[in-house]
């Protein structure tokens, strides 16, 4: 099985463990990422907010790009440029006057063919395949996460079809069910972490981060996993800070959801760059004896 | 007009969905004269008013008032009910349908099933229970709920342990009647009907797809059904109020309005109609059950639409303490240690708040059923497209397929007296197009002449039963028998197993003939289920059905002193020996009966008068249509179109011709009723133009009047104007021209002292004139000033589009009203906007007032004539406000229409063929019987103290042409108050006599023998 593949800036810079992870698991899954060619920026940091033709073309060049590639479906595993582009082919879809004026200006144009699909739909779609149950090799037992989705992943600025229910998804807590994990339920698995402001506004940010920490320990996780690289390097780079200024003793690694799934596969945690993380990842995985 | 010749058309009606709708339309019907196949896909009928707890505005027990309705239908000779049943197919024509019926495997034999329970006591398999909305648990056979009809239970397959694993039959073991039916199969049975009502009833929202709000996840949130669940003394907490999380008393407990509903991204656009009065009713309910409770109830626009519901809603601010919040809550959380909630929600000014609750209740909207899509193909109906049943304004129960009527809420969202209402309207048209053939489907029961008890010494027999172990567990039966058996006049004592079942009918007639028995005792279960069954037992044994009583030593005895053997013996014991010394004392009593002039007359000239008499005289009677104006139309005269766009004009001319040319109605105009004598199916009306007619049935629709505004200038500036004038202006004068402003003002005259009442129609009236405006010119301006914007139901669908037309919207509270200041041919509108937190400043070219309706200035006069009563508004009081909204407590007198309450066109139709199907009711009878339980009147005893008639509900003491009291056995229903209240004993009640009830208290209070075993 072959599919197209956008990693994003951040999967190529910041969170460059996040796209070594997706595709090793999905290697292993039998999942071949074919990453879309000369891919640029979505916009979803700054374009999004001060242009709003620009919020639409720059996600459309690369839907052009991945309908021209002749695959079905591409893959985007960052929530934001998963919501952006998701938000830009609908768009084009209902807005025939916009998709005809962009698409003269792009030499692969925007057919509407491509299915976007985020790491979790992939991963569910794998869940209850054989390749799956066969290449199971470790039961995640101990591991308590808090499931977080954060605001981007369900919540989207347009009318798209939600593959899952909007405030309460449940796709991550079934992959991690699935491979042994128990999930907690919790109240802030759609809020925001305040990823945008926390370089700016950073007392807003360090609250509502706060609020998640708390929620998430009072539930009894020991971990947090996710599936968007802002939330989880907000969460990783914040956290000392956050647990300073509200008094919160433990500290909770923040996991991508590749990363529980690719140790529940037997991949080793040097392959899947466990030791990247600013709060150490690893000290939990030795402690409920993953490692 | 008529097409009553075919004489093909078949004397009876199928009713899909047996809720409280079809139960109404059910019963209007047989007692009608026509046979009904009622098809039910639950186990029992009832539907969803079973399973609340109380209902608004009186606080009415919801079972208590539905539970006799229930047995009356499962009773019925002309009623059969399919339970557990679907209608697979449906072919044939108006008058002549052929029905196919699944019925649904029951693997427990109805025939044989005295409902007992014995075999769930022994069924191990527990279900979380679909009535008690997962709360509790039911076993794997099951009743729905205790008062089930039919009350046979059901095996639910897909949970029986047997049916899915191969063994158990626990039930089989424990069923002492033999009843369960492992290879039941189900069956599909034919049936040939002349008409069919469709009331599947409606499906809840589910809330779990606003996931932000936590039901299913948090458990202190509980959706409205559940929460009636909670209220519930049956209920899994036996009415006490407890957090499902620890048991705990909540104290803070928050209602979240419009979940579901008016919203068309994550759920339904439409409103749905009950919500905002019954969270009002469960506030209310919860705080009388536990007094520290602190309702809050969060809400987008209070919805009190109906008769009494602002005052409702007011007593539960004032005398209840209920905060009612405006704001939508934007998500739940749950404090992990304390299982609190935290609700989210902004102020008017914009301020976010979080705030704690102990607990949240979900007030979940209306939805047809899931299947509703299947359903309209089966039946080869349009739905409209929210998959509800297409009906229109002016026909508002018929479908798109001649001779398929529709009702209750797969017609739209609504209430349940709205539902009861539509009920008996179906009913009505159903016999409008059967009215040739009334009386050819149904069965009477062929009965022995009544064999002469009188002077004869009374011979008793006692039947005592076991009930299964109902009885039998808790009290000694055969030592009841052993006490009873000696006494006087006691000839026969035994026990039974099931005193009900078919054989020891048979076994109780046959004894009645061996022991020439005069006087029976059954000493058993609740008059209110089985003495009617045992009475026509003994009926058909040749003796009159008041030589009988019945000694209730389940619900009184067996059942309340459970593990206490003896005391309890001792108690049914007492109870049987008190039945047989009033037994001793019973006589036959004769049914009166009288008969009846098939005439109707209906008073009031206006849309309900004359679709009521159009109804009517379709059913085939004569009818009377009396109107005081010189032309019939009454207040619709002045209606152009309606919201959904019918042109009203056309409408009431084509009316109006139907009613003069119709053979059947005399139509009286320009004249006013002087006097009516007589009762039920003999009234006599005397005109004032001198003319007098005969008539047995009376429909009011004496309508109402529009408020003419003393308030914002009207009349006394050019361009203040009512809605209707603008109605009038828009159908028939200039369009609106750019650049206009029209401010509209709501409740002009409505909902302040001392018109405490919501008029219904005027959110309808403006915001149907504000598209009109805006289609004919988008570029004039559109302002209505609101309290509550009232588009409830379907209606919703208007105040989106005109919002979606630019109609702009400000709310204003009653104590901050609009400011008018009129500047030459200008006003200078200013209103506070609670969302700017600013005074807004409207420049309007027209002030247009959204006046409400009163009842006709008549209406006194016609109460006084009637003796019908009127509410604190001066609108007609109905005999009951759920289950009798077109009748009155006096027999044969109905209501519609305005003089009832403010109400659309669509529901004064539906309310005028309503009481149109009630008349015909009464009407299709020859000779009305009377109940033999009438108050006696004594005139020898009687001082003429005027007592008994200053507290008869049904006026029948009057003064006699001797200048006496008299009493008018007809009209009696046998309540007692007379004999209670009369200071000479003149009145007694049959069977209920004081030397009855002195022989039973006697009996009780003897001084108890000592018992042989001590």
């Amino acid at each position: 099985m072959k599919i197209a593949y956008y990693p994003g800036c951040s999967l190529h810079a910041s969170s460059a463990f996040y796209d070594v992870q997706t595709r090793l698991v999905l290697k292993h899954l039998g999942v071949e990422l074919q990453e879309i060619e000369d891919w640029n920026c979505c916009g979803a940091t700054s374009a999004c907010k001060t242009d709003s033709f620009l919020s639409i073309a720059l996600p459309a060049r690369n839907i052009g790009i991945a309908d021209a590639s002749g695959l079905d479906e591409m893959l985007i595993p960052c929530s934001s440029c998963y919501s952006r582009t998701l938000v830009s082919q609908k768009v084009l879809a209902d807005n025939a006057d916009l998709r005809n004026s962009i698409n003269a200006e792009l030499t692969k144009k925007v057919s509407g063919r491509v299915r976007i699909l985020s790491i979790l739909e992939v991963l569910l779609q794998k869940l209850n395949s054989n390749e799956f149950s066969e290449k199971l090799k470790n039961k995640l037992e101990g591991f308590k996460p808090a499931c977080y989705y954060g605001c981007l992943l369900t919540r989207f600025p347009y009318d798209v079809a939600v593959p899952d229910n909007v405030e309460n998804p449940h796709g991550m807590e079934i992959i991690c069910e699935k491979i042994g994990a128990k999930p907690v339920d919790w109240n802030y698995k759609t809020d925001c972490c305040g990823a945008s402001a926390s370089v700016n506004d950073t007392d807003v940010a360090l609250r509502l981060m706060s609020n998640i920490m708390k929620d998430a320990l009072a539930r009894g996780a020991n971990c947090f996993v996710t599936t968007c690289p802002m939330c989880q390097l907000n969460l990783d780079a914040y956290q000392d800070m956050v647990r300073e200024k509200y008094g919160i003793q433990q500290r909770l690694p923040v996991y991508f959801i590749t990363e529980l799934v690719g140790l529940a596969l037997g991949i080793s945690d040097r392959d899947l760059q466990i030791d990247r993380h600013l709060i150490d990842a690893s000290g939990l995985l030795k402690e409920i004896k993953q490692v | 007009m008529s097409t009553k010749t075919d004489n093909n058309k078949i004397g009876s009606v199928l009713i899909v969905g047996g809720g409280i709708g079809g139960m109404q339309a059910a019963l209007d019907l047989a007692d009608g004269g026509y046979k009904v196949h009622m098809v039910q896909r639950d186990s029992s009928i009832g539907g969803i008013m079973v399973m609340l707890d109380k209902t608004f505005p009186t606080g009415d027990c919801s079972m208590c008032m539905i539970s006799p309705k229930m047995v009356e239908v499962g009773r019925h000779l002309n009623v059969d009910i399919h339970s557990l049943s679907d209608v697979v197919s449906v072919s044939g024509k108006p008058g002549d349908f052929t029905v196919k019926i699944k019925h649904h495997p029951r693997y427990v034999d109805p025939n044989k099933c005295t409902g007992c329970g014995d075999c769930e006591a022994k069924c191990p398999k527990k279900v979380p229970s679909e009535f008690e909305q997962q709360l509790g648990i039911r076993k794997a056979i099951y009743s729905l709920f205790p008062q089930a009809v039919p009350n046979t239970r059901a095996i639910d397959a897909a949970n029986c342990i047997y049916l899915t694993k191969g063994k158990c039959k626990n039930c089989e073991k424990a069923c002492k009647a033999n009843a369960i039916n492992f290879e039941d199969k189900g069956s599909e049975v034919e049936v040939k009907v002349g008409a069919v009502i469709l009331c599947p009833g409606l499906d809840r929202y589910d809330a779990k797809v606003r996931g932000e709000l936590g039901l299913g996840r948090w458990k202190n949130v509980l959706s409205s059904i559940q929460f009636e669940r909670v209220l519930s003394a049956s209920g899994p907490f036996k009415g006490e109020i407890k957090r499902p999380s620890d048991g705990r008393h909540p104290h803070k407990v928050a209602w979240i309005q419009c979940v579901g509903s008016r919203d068309s991204h994550n759920a339904n656009p439409w409103c749905s109609s009950v919500c905002c009065m019954y969270a009002t009713k469960q506030a209310i309910i919860a705080k009388e059950h536990d007094s520290h409770i602190e309702p809050t109830v969060f809400f987008m626009e209070m919805r009190a639409y109906g008769k009494d519901f602002d005052k409702y809603v007011e007593r539960a601010k004032n005398d209840y303490s209920v905060r009612y919040q405006r704001a939508m809550i934007s998500a739940i959380r749950e404090d992990a240690a304390t299982g609190d909630l935290i609700l989210r929600y902004a102020l008017e000014d914009g301020s976010l708040v979080d705030e704690i609750f102990d607990m949240a209740v979900l007030s979940i909207g209306l939805e047809p059923h899931k299947d509703a899509p299947e359903f309209a193909k089966i039946f080869g109906i349009d739905p409209n497209q929210y998959n509800f049943a297409k009906t229109s304004t002016l026909k508002p129960v018929q479908t798109s397929r001649e001779g398929i009527y529709v009702m209750g809420a797969y017609q739209a969202p609504k209430d349940i007296p709205e539902t009861v209402m539509q009920g008996s309207a179906a009913a009505g048209e159903a016999m409008s197009l059967l009215g040739d053939v009334r009386w050819t489907e149904t069965v009477t029961r062929q009965l022995p002449a009544e064999v002469d008890v009188q002077g004869q010494e009374p011979r008793i027999g006692v039947f005592v039963c076991h009930c299964g172990i109902n009885i039998a567990s808790t009290v000694d039966v055969e030592k009841v028998v052993e006490a009873v058996k000696d006494l006087p006049n006691v000839v026969y004592a035994t026990n039974t197993l099931y005193a009900c079942s078919q054989d020891s009918q048979e076994m109780l007639k046959q004894l009645i003939k061996e022991h020439n028995l005069n006087r029976i005792v059954v000493a058993s279960c609740t008059p209110r289920t089985h003495e009617p069954l045992f009475q026509e037992t003994i009926r058909e044994a040749g003796l009159n059905k008041y030589l009988f009583d019945l000694a209730d030593i389940r619900e009184q005895c067996s059942w309340c002193h459970m593990g206490n053997r003896e005391p309890a013996t001792k108690k049914a014991i007492k109870i049987a020996k008190m039945a047989i010394a009033k037994a001793r004392l019973l006589e036959p009593l004769k049914s009166e009966t009288v008969n009846v002039k098939p005439v109707g007359m209906v008073l009031g000239g206006g849309i309900a008068g004359m679709t009521a008499a159009l109804s009517l005289a379709e059913q085939g009677y004569k009818v009377h249509l009396v109107e005081r104006e010189a032309e019939l139309g009454g207040l619709a005269k002045n209606l152009y179109k309606t919201l959904e766009g019918d042109n009203v004009q056309e409408f009431i001319k084509s009316k109006i011709s139907a009613v003069i040319s119709h053979p059947n109605i005399v139509v009286h105009t320009g004249v006013e009723v002087k006097k009516t004598d007589g009762f039920v199916g003999n009234f006599v009306t005397s005109l004032s133009d001198g003319s007098s007619f005969e008539h047995g049935a009376i429909i009011l629709a004496t309508g109402g009047v529009e408020y003419v505004p003393t308030e914002y200038f009207y009349q006394e500036q050019e361009n203040v104007i009512t809605q209707r004038e603008l109605e009038k202006t828009l159908a028939t004068g200039d369009a609106p021209k750019s650049g206009e402003t029209y401010a509209m003002i709501q409740c002009v005259g409505s909902r302040e002292d001392p018109y405490q009442y919501c008029s219904r129609v005027c959110c309808q009236d403006a915001i149907k004139n504000a598209i009109a405006i805006k289609e004919k010119n988008p570029k004039a301006q559109v302002i209505i000033l609101y309290r509550d914007i009232r588009t409830y139901g379907l209606r919703e669908d208007f105040y989106k589009k005109a919002r979606d037309l630019g109609v702009l919207f400000i709310r204003y509270e009653v104590d901050k009203k609009p400011v008018i200041e009129p500047t030459d041919n200008k006003f200078t509108v200013k209103v506070w906007d609670y969302l700017l937190n600013k005074e807004m400043v409207i420049n309007a070219n027209y002030l247009v007032l959204s006046t409400g309706l009163r009842p006709h200035p008549t209406t006194e006069k016609v109460s006084g004539m009637y003796k019908v009563t009127r509410n604190q508004d001066g609108y007609f009081l109905e005999a009951h406000v759920k289950l009798r909204p077109v009748d009155f407590p006096s027999e044969g007198i109905f209501v519609a229409g305005l003089a009832h309450a403010p109400k659309n066109l669509d529901e004064t139709i539906g309310q005028a063929l309503a009481a149109a199907g009630r008349a015909g009711v009464v009407l299709s009878h020859k000779q009305l019987s009377v109940s033999g339980i009438i108050a006696k009147h004594r005139k020898e005893n009687c001082m003429s103290c005027l007592t008994c008639m200053r507290v008869c509900p049904f006026d029948s003491p009057f003064i006699d042409e001797d200048g006496r009291v008299s009493h008018n056995e007809i009209k009696c229903h046998g309540c007692g108050i007379c004999a209670a209240v009369c200071p000479a004993k003149a009145f007694q009640v049959n069977n209920f006599r004081d030397d009855q009830i002195l022989a039973m208290i006697d009996q009780a209070t003897e001084c108890e023998p000592v018992m042989a075993d001590k």
